[in-house]
């Protein structure tokens, strides 16, 4: 359903080129789990943004395709690429704290995605709170009408990643991007948010690319993945079978 | 058996306004060992690091300590960014062991060369280097006031897996070289068991567990200690 | 290795500042004085030996302004001296300690905020009489306040870092701590604030000398020559515009170093592990 190819993206900051993400290929199957690792710097972040279409920036230049069933996300105006995101593409970010508005109700953030399209999709207001309610039930928030209308602060972390995923879920994408939607979390949390998308891929059939710096994690939650190092695939397979036997030194320093 | 390096006997501090702290903590550190502080956010155990260096003055309890040597979590803000890395080993030595700053050159050739570093960091600043070459950097600047005993304040996770792995490698090498005892905090499981002899596990400020590394990963008695053994996808 | 880089309106206001300067100590190879009075040549426009013209004493405007200038800029240097000395005393001490001391130094800093620098000159020049020495004492005063509370909101975040927590646990003495480690990690808000003061200054010592309570002729600053001039602006304008000019320049070209990017450029070269 999703397929990368030659991706490329240079930075242009000190007047040098500096290549972020170089020939990057991989596809991710229609309800598949795709696992990203890499360490800092290894451009895993910059491929997510890529797919995500997030990358509209000036000081980066481009090159290749990716292809969302039939749509090119890298090269698309940016009408198309708004009408991808939420409605196709759902994402979550790192840091559930900072990637939340601490002024709005977590409620009205749930159902921001819906709010833009309230039109199209001729949504009432009690529409959407519904939908808001039953997504935040689905990802394991129990008193999501509590939640609705807190506000960001009032609730632990775990609560909070839960509510941006519910978030990135409410218009049903076909593809989730989790860019490291545990590491700044207690590993009980962590635990907890990994059950539910696991959850989430088997019921909804969902597609999801998680990315992570911890392979443990990867191969709990993932069946296949791809190993970044410096803006460049090292390494991709089945799960099981790269833990069991890496091909690559790189990998095999990477597991603990 | 062996000589005590650390004690704490029946530490509490409770932080102003608040009823988070620690409550009721007692452990020692034996010389030559490496003892872990395992426990998640929130659980107190920067707190009760703190208290032991003496950056808080804890509220009841006994703390009995030889010299200590403090390594941050932080490698970006613990290294002063406007001054070059030569400067900074110079005044810890100037401040920490002033009575042999007549030698500070040798001994800062020296320091260099157990964290394993190369003389050409010393005319660079902090933020010119690598997370890896600064956790270092810090590492020799505990380890020039002649502690007894290093309190890594989560050392490493701020740090890359691969770089992770050579940093605790290094901290393993000089508890063998120099005998020197390491309280090691940290939140990461995989981290603690690959380095540590004995472990104490802190919840809400409190100790739940404590034991000898294998016996506490084979056999854990309490419910906490299963349930964040489960959590974390040991092998 | 540390890159000093300019970004291009720093490089214009270096270019002008230079400039300025160099116009001023120019003033030393005019031989025209600045306070010989001539007849015959009062009011003439500008010429060849007087570029800028003559006043209503027959004085020539060229050697005024530079004299002006010069003594305009080391007023105002003075004061900024002054007040970023205490500025940055008071400052750190609060930001740094906090607590009791924060509160007693906060509030009489507060209680001089209140008090406007223009009040706090008349009332130094009506306590030890007019001249560049109370002026600049007054002027370095009025700086205090602001300069102390930048200071102080700069160490209060210093000191939550680590760096400082260590250098704590080493028992360096606190002075050493203050000016030795957090210092030099203020440069950019303790060289703009200084920038910015001293753009004050300069306009706040026009202001005085042209009230009269400043500068005391015969001597001549950027203030006394305006407000002269003032007096002659239909008759002769250059009297006014050329000192305005100069002014107008100084200000700008001091405004420009104080704005954009920072001195203290955030290093982009990086090892890898």
């Amino acid at each position: 359903m999703l397929t990368v190819k030659d991706l490329k993206i240079e930075f242009f900051d000190h007047d040098l080129p500096e290549v972020a993400v170089k020939d990057v290929d991989f596809t991710i199957k229609d309800g598949e789990i795709l696992g990203i690792v890499g360490e800092s710097g290894s451009g895993k972040s910059m491929t997510a943004m890529a797919i995500a279409g997030l990358l509209n920036r000036k000081d980066l230049t481009k090159s290749g395709t990716i292809d969302l069933d039939g749509t090119d996300i890298l090269n698309s105006p940016r009408s198309k690429i708004r009408q991808i995101q939420g409605n196709e593409i759902g994402f979550v970010f790192q840091d559930p704290l900072n990637s939340m508005n601490p002024v709005l109700k977590v409620g009205a953030q749930v159902e921001e995605a819906m709010r833009i399209r309230k039109k199209e999709l001729g949504l009432t207001k009690e529409d959407m709170k519904n939908r808001a309610l039953e997504v935040m039930k689905s990802v394991g928030l129990d008193d999501a009408e509590r939640i609705y209308e807190s506000y960001p602060h009032q609730i632990s972390g775990g609560q909070r990643q839960r509510a941006m995923i519910a978030a990135a879920l409410v218009l049903k994408p076909k593809l989730l991007i989790c860019d490291e939607p545990t590491t700044a979390l207690d590993v009980t949390v962590q635990k907890r948010i990994i059950d539910v998308l696991k959850e989430l891929n088997e019921k909804t059939g969902t597609s999801i690319l998680f990315i992570s710096h911890d392979l443990s994690v990867i191969k709990a939650l993932c069946d296949r993945v791809v190993v970044m190092k410096d803006g460049v695939v090292v390494e991709e397979g089945n799960v099981r079978e790269i833990f069991e036997n890496p091909t690559k030194e790189y990998t095999k320093q990477l597991i603990f | 058996m062996s000589e005590k390096v650390c004690e704490v006997k029946n530490l509490t501090y409770i932080y102003p306004k608040s009823d988070k702290g620690v409550k009721n903590i007692s452990l020692y550190v034996n010389k030559g060992s490496i003892v872990g502080l395992l426990g998640e956010s929130g659980c107190g155990k920067s707190t009760l690091a703190k208290c032991i260096s003496g950056q808080l003055k804890p509220g009841e309890g006994e703390i009995v300590c030889k010299k200590i040597g403090y390594i941050f979590q932080d490698n970006y803000a613990s290294l002063n960014p406007a001054k070059k890395v030569g400067w900074l080993l110079k005044e810890t030595i100037k401040y920490g062991n002033p009575e042999k700053f007549f030698e500070y050159e040798k001994r800062i050739k020296n320091i260099l060369e157990e964290v394993e570093l190369d003389e050409s960091v010393l005319t660079h600043y902090p933020n010119e280097l690598s997370g890896g070459q600064r956790q270092r950097i810090g590492i020799a600047m505990a380890l020039l006031s002649n502690p007894d005993i290093l309190i890594a304040d989560e050392p490493v996770s701020a740090l890359d897996v691969t770089v992770q792995k050579q940093v605790i490698k290094l901290i393993k090498k000089l508890n063998e070289r120099k005998n020197l005892a390491i309280l090691f905090i940290s939140h990461d499981i995989k981290v603690v068991r690959e380095i540590c002899n004995y472990i104490y596990i802190l919840k809400d400020g409190e100790l739940v567990e404590e034991g000898e590394s294998e016996t506490l990963f084979t056999n854990p008695s309490s419910e906490y200690t299963k349930n964040l053994l489960d959590s974390s996808y040991l092998e | 290795m540390k890159k000093i880089k300019l970004t291009n309106q720093k490089k214009i206001g270096i270019i002008i500042v230079v400039f300025m300067i160099a116009f001023v100590l120019l003033g030393f190879l005019n031989r025209n004085p600045f306070d010989l009075m001539n007849k015959d040549l009062i009011l003439k426009g500008p010429s060849f030996s007087h570029l800028f013209g003559c006043d209503e004493f027959g004085r020539d405007i060229l050697k005024r302004t530079q004299t002006g200038m010069g003594i305009s800029v080391a007023i105002s240097v003075f004061s900024v001296l002054i007040g970023t000395f205490f500025g940055t005393l008071i400052g750190a001490l609060c930001g740094y300690f906090g607590g009791i001391v924060d509160e007693i130094l906060s509030s009489i800093i507060d209680v001089l905020f209140a008090v406007p620098s223009l009040l706090l000159a008349l009332v130094f020049v009506s306590l030890f009489g007019s001249g560049y020495l109370q002026v600049t004492l007054a002027l370095g005063i009025a700086i205090v306040p602001s300069f102390a509370k930048m200071m102080r909101s700069e160490f209060k975040k210093q000191r939550e870092l680590e760096y400082v927590k260590m250098a704590k646990l080493l028992k360096i003495p606190t002075a050493r701590i203050l000016f030795v480690h957090i210092l030099p990690n203020v440069t950019e808000t303790f060289l703009n604030c200084m920038f910015i003061a001293f753009n004050n200054c300069i306009l706040a010592e026009a202001g005085l000398s042209f009230l009269g309570i400043g500068v005391q002729p015969p001597l001549a600053s950027i203030g006394t020559l305006l407000s002269d001039g003032g007096g002659y602006i239909r008759k002769a304008p250059y009297m006014v515009f050329f000192p305005a000019l100069t002014l107008i320049l100084l200000l700008f070209g001091i405004g420009l170093l104080s704005s954009g990017e920072s001195f203290h450029h955030a290093y982009s070269k990086r090892f890898k592990d």
